[in-house]
């Protein structure tokens, strides 16, 4: 009568096509397992042969290093783009594919998004947060311990600065520092020009000058970093705080919350402060770090400093 | 694992490094015959302003409508940084412009492209204005930075350095000093005059008397294959494709180049700042979009060629 039982049918039956929801479900948690474990394997095989082949490559750009490395990354990015493409295909366009046909007045259309949030949580969460422990687990195995390779320049340097001779006269030239780059000496005793070539290791030290001045001082680059990402961290203590009070009647609890969103505010104020300050200090520590490493390069590093300070 | 992977891994790898792709980005190649839909402007073609009014007005138009917004959100208790006064500059001048001159999206990047150094403080290739004193720009020991850019060209085609040194007729001390001061104007300088005007004579591919004989070797086929990524915008499109592929099998894109299509990178990375010079002259999204699309295509088709022969991606056996 009325058509009052038709409509209870439809509230209580479950739609045939749930069943089609639950297959595509369970296909995409088991697909990405399996891919999972093929990043892992991945991964796992590659890091350690990465780490010997950056201490066995004797290219001082190491570049076979770097090859192997495109190349892995090539190969985790393979899975990802699977991933997002199978996602895509099958189940977002079924996830449309029904959403044209089921109004969301419908009792059943929780069916639908909770099976899109659970294959999209899988996905975007789980999934991903896997490809990036991944993936910068791979991107570590570039680090080096710079202070070795320093130690060995400065060796060599102790090594050969005494052992340098003018061509012309045969008289003993003192090396009082690192060249860079070949350089023009003149003879202490018969003033004639001698061209000193600094060896290849020697060379290196502008490439890893700034690399090493930076691992020196990392606490300090961390330091800003904690107290840059703390902004976002209290305004969202704060927004949670302001949520809990929308309900809130007790004007007492009330006073005690808006007490602590004030104080959250004032941190937060005061972050946005500091965060700048702890970067110059950053800043400022790394290029006296630098200058120390290569005081050849102070003048150019000084006016780098400047324009770095100028557009951060 | 990785033998299987990635083959070889002791090639020669002298192409690689050298320079760092400067100019991937995708362009496009045709001498202003893009569809205009508001052809009834005429505009001038250095500053690329309409003709029909001042640049000083244009200019006072621009500053009163944003001073007017400025002042409305400091009433307001806004905070403002030198960044949110610039953008919203940026978007008056946009606004402006797009009004006045009732064009489209295409011809506002191209004015902003043509004024970015008088608004922005920063140069753009195919549209560098150089003042005759500017200091960065001084010869280094009587090198410009036009003959520079003529010696990097060969060194990175392959040539000795000690060769072109001798052609020059220097001292490898100052071809050393050379290439320590010009790349370090290159990082002081934050108009990038010198590093745009580097990369537009490498577009041009320039050359000096006294390196005419100095010649990195080129098969017949190679220049038969440079000449044609000069002209066929496609068929530099897929060579890029191809190039960013073998990177992601591997393998050394330049070298793989060189091998297979005979062209150095030197001249391939002129022929990419050549492409990306032009698309900043002739802005259009729609042949720029074009361009990409195809590059991506054509990246795929040598992934899954490179794929093939190290035997399939290690996710290939994954089903749905």
């Amino acid at each position: 009568m009325f058509g009052f039982n038709k409509q209870k049918n439809e509230e209580t039956e479950i739609p045939e096509w749930n069943a089609e929801l639950h297959e595509s479900k369970e296909r995409w948690f088991t697909f990405l397992e399996k891919l999972e474990a093929k990043m892992e394997e991945l991964a796992t095989a590659a890091i350690p042969e990465l780490k010997q082949l950056l201490q066995e490559d004797e290219d001082l750009y190491k570049r076979t290093f770097h090859r192997v490395l495109a190349g892995i990354n090539g190969q985790l990015n393979n899975i990802r783009e699977k991933a997002r493409d199978t996602y895509e295909q099958k189940i977002d366009s079924l996830y449309y594919d029904l959403n044209a046909q089921v109004s969301v007045l419908s009792p059943h259309h929780d069916l639908l998004s909770d099976f899109r949030t659970a294959c999209s949580d899988r996905y975007h969460k789980d999934f991903e947060g896997k490809f990036d422990y991944w993936s910068s687990q791979i991107e570590k195995t570039q680090e080096r311990d710079l202070e070795i390779e320093y130690q060995k320049i400065l060796n060599e340097f102790e090594n050969i600065k005494d052992k340098f001779s003018c061509k012309q006269c045969g008289g003993n030239i003192t090396i009082d520092k690192i060249f860079l780059i070949e350089t023009y000496i003149p003879c202490p005793y018969c003033k004639s020009q001698n061209t000193f070539a600094p060896s290849t290791q020697a060379r290196m030290l502008q490439n890893i000058a700034r690399g090493l001045a930076e691992q020196r001082t990392v606490h300090l680059y961390e330091a800003f970093e904690t107290e840059n990402n703390k902004e976002r961290e209290l305004y969202h203590q704060r927004h949670e705080l302001s949520l809990s009070k929308i309900h809130e009647k007790d004007s007492k609890v009330l006073n005690d919350i808006k007490t602590k969103m004030d104080q959250l505010e004032t941190d937060r104020q005061n972050a946005i402060e500091n965060a700048p300050k702890l970067y110059q200090a950053y800043l400022r520590a790394m290029y006296d770090e630098w200058n120390k490493i290569t005081p050849d390069l102070k003048e150019h590093n000084e006016k780098m400093y400047q324009n770095q300070l100028q557009y951060k | 694992m990785f033998k299987k992977l990635f083959g070889s891994l002791t090639g020669n790898d002298t192409q690689e490094n050298q320079i760092e792709a400067q100019a991937q980005a995708s362009n496009d190649h045709y001498e202003n015959d893009y569809v205009n839909e508001y052809q009834e402007t005429e505009y001038d073609p250095e500053t690329l302003h309409g003709t029909h009014y001042d640049v000083e007005d244009f200019d006072n138009e621009v500053e009163t409508r944003a001073e007017a917004w400025i002042q409305d959100e400091r009433d307001s208790g806004q905070n403002l940084q030198d960044s949110d006064i610039k953008s919203i500059y940026t978007n008056y001048r946009r606004q402006v412009y797009q009004e006045w001159n009732n064009c489209d999206s295409d011809q506002m990047i191209r004015f902003e492209n043509a004024n970015s150094l008088k608004y922005s403080g920063v140069q753009t290739s195919g549209f560098v204005k150089v003042d005759d004193n500017n200091p960065f720009l001084e010869p280094v020991h009587g090198i410009s930075l036009r003959d520079y850019t003529a010696m990097c060209l060969k060194i990175s085609a392959g040539v000795d350095y000690n060769e072109v040194c001798r052609a020059m007729g220097i001292e490898s001390v100052i071809w050393e000093e050379l290439n320590t001061i010009w790349p370090q104007r290159m990082g002081e300088d934050t108009s990038f005059t010198v590093t745009t005007l580097f990369g537009q004579y490498y577009a041009e591919n320039v050359t000096l008397p006294q390196l005419e004989n100095v010649k990195a070797e080129i098969s017949e086929d190679g220049q038969a294959n440079l000449e044609k990524i000069r002209t066929d915008r496609y068929f530099y499109e897929e060579l890029a494709g191809a190039r960013q592929a073998a990177y992601e099998y591997g393998i050394d894109g330049a070298q793989w180049i060189l091998d297979n299509y005979g062209i150095n990178l030197a001249d391939f990375q002129s022929v990419a700042m050549q492409w990306m010079t032009e698309q900043n002259q002739n802005w259009n999204s729609e042949e720029i979009m074009e361009f990409s699309n195809y590059q991506q295509e054509k990246q795929k088709e040598y992934a899954a060629k490179f794929a093939a022969e190290q035997g399939g991606n290690v996710a290939d056996d994954v089903e749905f």
